[in-house]
């Protein structure tokens, strides 16, 4: 099954959603609060795409990380992780659309790769997990 | 625990094919490096204002060698665009002096906050995907580039 760059990206914003709780369930203070601010910033997003896309997108009940995530080290790697991933996922959203859409596919590019500068990303020239 | 072992074959392929797809994103990137939209005038401009970024790297990197650890990086992914780009256009702007390295930083985090908001102009205004593609790229890599210099500023 090939998904539509608009059905990869709400697929892709399902895996942030569900990082982002296990992700939040390894932090504390004001990490947790940063965890918050991205899982509200991701449901966004998503809800948006899936208000654009002609079909509903089911996210799966569950996902396998690249690495185990246990304590709130792999935790934030796993925050770099999905979040360089989407700007990737963006970038295809952002090929396949025009006007309005496409500015809105950049924005969350931007903000992808911006989030995961302050998980402790390092920068990159073309933004990919 | 017990989680993921109650999950079905069938999300765990989904997920598969998604969150661990970086093997699959690497060779988009390299794809793109390696075909740049040539002869495209969005194209022409976005390369004459990375010269200009890259200019800017230069003389403050000249003027503060204490910074070039932490800078030469950025500067090299903005030659990474300039390539990715395959047009080279004139430097349309002298680099700026700054009278000390905070502000030279600070002056950047300001100049790649401002490049990514035209990277985005432009990405709307590209006609050829391929371009609005890398466009999108060069955009996200320049908005990661402002809080990296800001985190210097506050060591």
């Amino acid at each position: 099954m090939s998904l539509t760059p608009i059905e990869a990206a709400i697929s892709g914003e399902d895996a942030c959603i569900y990082a982002y709780g296990v992700i939040g369930s390894q932090v504390r203070g004001t990490t947790t609060d940063r965890a918050r601010k991205a899982l509200a910033d991701h449901r966004a997003w998503r809800d948006r795409l899936q208000s654009q896309a002609p079909v509903i997108v089911a996210a799966s009940i569950a996902y396998d990380f690249p690495f185990p995530v246990e304590d709130a080290a792999s935790a934030k790697l796993l925050a770099v992780f999905v979040e360089n991933r989407m700007v990737g996922q963006y970038a295809d959203l952002a090929a396949s659309t025009a006007g309005t859409a496409r500015e809105d596919a950049v924005t969350a590019a931007m903000e992808c790769a911006t989030r995961a500068i302050a998980w402790g990303g390092i920068t990159q020239a073309f933004p990919q997990a | 625990m017990g989680f993921e072992q109650q999950v079905s074959r069938r999300a765990v392929l989904v997920a598969a094919s998604g969150i661990a797809g970086a093997g699959v994103l690497a060779a988009c990137g390299d794809g793109i490096a390696a075909s740049g939209p040539a002869d495209d005038p969005i194209a022409t401009e976005v390369a004459a204002a990375e010269q200009a970024l890259i200019a800017q790297y230069q003389a403050f990197i000249a003027a503060f060698p204490q910074l070039n650890a932490e800078l030469a990086p950025i500067l090299d992914q903005h030659a990474d665009h300039l390539k990715a780009l395959g047009v080279t256009g004139p430097s349309t702007q002298a680099p700026v002096a700054a009278s000390d390295a905070r502000t030279a930083v600070a002056v950047l985090a300001d100049a790649e906050r401002e490049a990514a908001k035209s990277r985005r102009t432009s990405c709307v205004a590209a006609t050829n995907p391929e371009l609005a593609r890398l466009l999108a790229l060069i955009a996200a890599s320049e908005a990661s580039h402002a809080p990296a210099l800001t985190k210097m500023l506050a060591t």
